[in-house]
């Protein structure tokens, strides 16, 4: 069964003689567990497909389901719902909030769910024991290397416990060693939990970690592996 | 650590904090004196209205006789009793007021202390450790009955051998009980009324610029003997007993036959006149208040303009959970409110404590109200701010707030 399907989907920028096609009818089926490597060269349109996927950008056309429920683009607080509940991100820069410290980062999509601070307290704690950073939990994102921030990143992920991890260049700042230790984690993940992991990236090193590797060109697919 | 804000963050953005509880405390400060000042004319009127009554009073001035030297003061007083018998004759009133310097009551006997004597006006005034009483004679008193808050019959404002009557002022009232009596140099004093707050007298020519509050007074009985044995050209008031329209001209035509010395005025003239001449005073005070507003009101804005364009990232983060903009709206701004109330809080208790007084003389009897007028223009202001920082934040696209998802 796909948990994510998307049916023919454009999108544009500009009008006239000045219109970009950034994606250009792509079409997808992810099934629930996959990881799959998305690459292309810069300006491909990755990226603005894993805006269209996370639901925070809109397509110009097309269809997109999850879990068969087709996606209303035009419902901004069902694009929120979906985000809350079905999507996590990971991003290249961690996104993560320097002045808070460990755990406040990874219960802060709990908060805005009305949990009590102290089941927000346990589920942090739970986390951050499995990617091995409990011991880290008190100290300031700002004292903490690359590597140690994408796996506080992680774990803010999955403590929102959603089925679908989107990572968009999840290893872009960190060295090669640092870069398999997070593929490592997140292929854990994959096979642990079944969560379903679509991973933005130019490293063929990463896509050595996924199950399937879909190339972009122009908009669209090139190859898919 | 544990953190209950995530934008206004006391220890994180502690600048930002103080500033905008200092530009909202400064706002309020100022708002409420702007509301204070616009509010200047019709309070004083008000205020005077109900401690004189002007429609139903005029008052005799005797600073003309001040200036003449060849005539003898016991002829100025002769001429002023006649004048008084005149106005008994019409069935009209007078009263007077006269301090008494050469009675001292020592504070400590009453236990006052000198800071419950400090002046409402300056704080320049030093106070000395005694109080003198000032004189009312019953018409004065019969006119103030509606200022007193007990009622005061004409057998009990006495000065006799067993004691002497006294009114104290609402300030002194809460440690001078009515009802107690105090012994002074063997001279009983018995406490039979206290005036209510803020209530005008004046014991000089000009009716304004001679005015006092009573608020700190210790009033006591005053005969025409006494007054007239320490006459120093204390004005005294008529009293038209609701008829002044009609009678008042004869009367003072009558008056100035027996003396031309002898000036009857209206209080109203006095107000109006002292009104106009602080006018352009008032007018530069309130363009004053009203730039430092619009600068303290811009502070605001910018320091709300800056906050979010230095959270960009992390209201992204929010919305990339899943966080509507509207949630992280209501978010941002019930941080915000906080400080908002912080300084709305910080900045009336500095405007209740130093805006007593406006130009340091008088009054400023509205002062919650002034308050509550500035507080409603204040928030008013901060839901505009709000609209303002909640278009922002809509404006912003999911790669202004997140960056992460870039080609």
């Amino acid at each position: 069964m796909s948990i994510l399907d998307l049916r023919n989907i454009y999108k544009t920028y500009g009008k006239g003689d000045n219109e970009v096609i950034a994606v250009d009818g792509i079409s997808i089926k992810v099934d629930k567990g996959d990881i799959i490597a998305i690459m292309g060269p810069s300006g491909c349109g990755k990226s603005t497909l894993l805006n269209i996927l996370g639901c925070i950008d809109t397509p110009s056309q097309g269809e997109y389901y999850i879990d068969d429920f087709q996606v209303d683009f035009k419902k901004l607080n069902q694009l929120s719902k979906i985000r809350n509940e079905k999507i996590s991100f990971i991003f290249q820069n961690f996104a993560l909030i320097k002045d808070l410290s460990v755990l406040e980062n990874v219960m802060l999509p709990l908060k805005f769910r009305g949990i009590a601070r102290k089941e927000r307290v346990n589920k942090a704690i739970k986390y951050l024991n499995e990617l091995d950073i409990f011991n880290l939990k008190n100290k300031s994102i700002r004292q903490l290397s690359g590597g140690q921030q994408q796996r506080v990143a992680i774990a803010r992920a999955l403590t929102q416990e959603s089925e679908i991890i989107l990572a968009d260049e999840p290893t872009g700042a960190l060295d090669q060693e640092n870069s398999i230790k997070i593929m490592k984690i997140l292929q854990e993940l994959n096979q642990k939990h079944n969560k379903t992991i679509l991973v933005v990236t130019h490293d063929n090193l990463v896509a050595r970690f996924c199950n399937k590797t879909l190339k972009m060109k122009d908009g669209k697919w090139d190859s898919i592996k | 650590m544990k953190s209950k804000f995530i934008f206004f963050d006391i220890k994180r953005n502690l600048i930002v904090n103080v500033l905008i509880i200092l530009e909202v405390a400064l706002w309020i400060f100022y708002a409420a004196s702007l509301v204070s000042l616009i509010n200047f004319d019709r309070s004083y009127r008000n205020r005077y209205n109900r401690s004189i009554s002007i429609d139903n009073s005029k008052f005799m001035t005797f600073y003309k006789m001040i200036l003449k030297e060849n005539k003898d003061i016991e002829d100025y007083k002769n001429d002023i009793k006649e004048s008084l018998k005149l106005i008994s004759k019409n069935n009209y009133t007078y009263g007077f007021i006269q301090r008494d310097l050469y009675t001292d009551i020592p504070t400590d006997v009453l236990g006052l202390n000198s800071k419950d004597l400090e002046s409402d006006f300056t704080k320049k005034d030093e106070m000395d450790e005694l109080i003198h009483p000032i004189g009312f004679n019953y018409g004065m008193i019969e006119h103030y009955q509606n200022n007193i808050v007990q009622q005061i019959s004409k057998e009990e404002w006495i000065r006799s051998e067993d004691y002497i009557s006294v009114i104290v002022g609402n300030d002194l009232a809460k440690k001078v009980k009515v009802g107690t009596s105090y012994v002074v140099n063997n001279i009983t004093y018995k406490i039979v009324g206290q005036f209510k707050k803020d209530v005008l007298a004046f014991d000089y020519t000009n009716s304004v610029d001679s005015s006092f509050l009573l608020n700190k007074s210790f009033v006591i009985p005053l005969s025409e003997e006494t007054f007239f044995q320490n006459f120093g050209y204390q004005p005294i008031t008529i009293f038209f007993n609701g008829d002044k329209e009609n009678n008042s001209t004869e009367l003072e035509s009558n008056i100035r036959k027996i003396s031309d010395d002898i000036v009857i005025s209206d209080f109203g003239d006095d107000l109006d006149k002292f009104l106009e001449e602080i006018k352009s005073k008032k007018y530069y005070e309130i363009f004053r208040i009203i730039i430092i507003t619009i600068i303290a009101s811009a502070s605001i804005i910018t320091t709300i303009n800056y906050k979010i364009a230095e959270d960009v990232d992390r209201i992204g983060i929010l919305y990339s959970f899943g966080i509507s903009k509207k949630d992280i709206f209501k978010t941002f701004s019930s941080e915000f409110l906080i400080n908002i109330l912080v300084g709305i809080i910080g900045g009336s208790l500095f405007y209740l404590e130093n805006c007593g007084s406006v130009y340091e003389f008088f009054i400023n009897e509205n002062l919650l109200f002034n308050l509550y007028i500035s507080m409603g223009i204040l928030l008013l202001t901060i839901i505009l701010i709000m609209l303002i920082s909640f278009n922002e934040i809509n404006k912003l696209t999911p790669k202004d707030m997140m960056g992460g998802f870039t080609e």
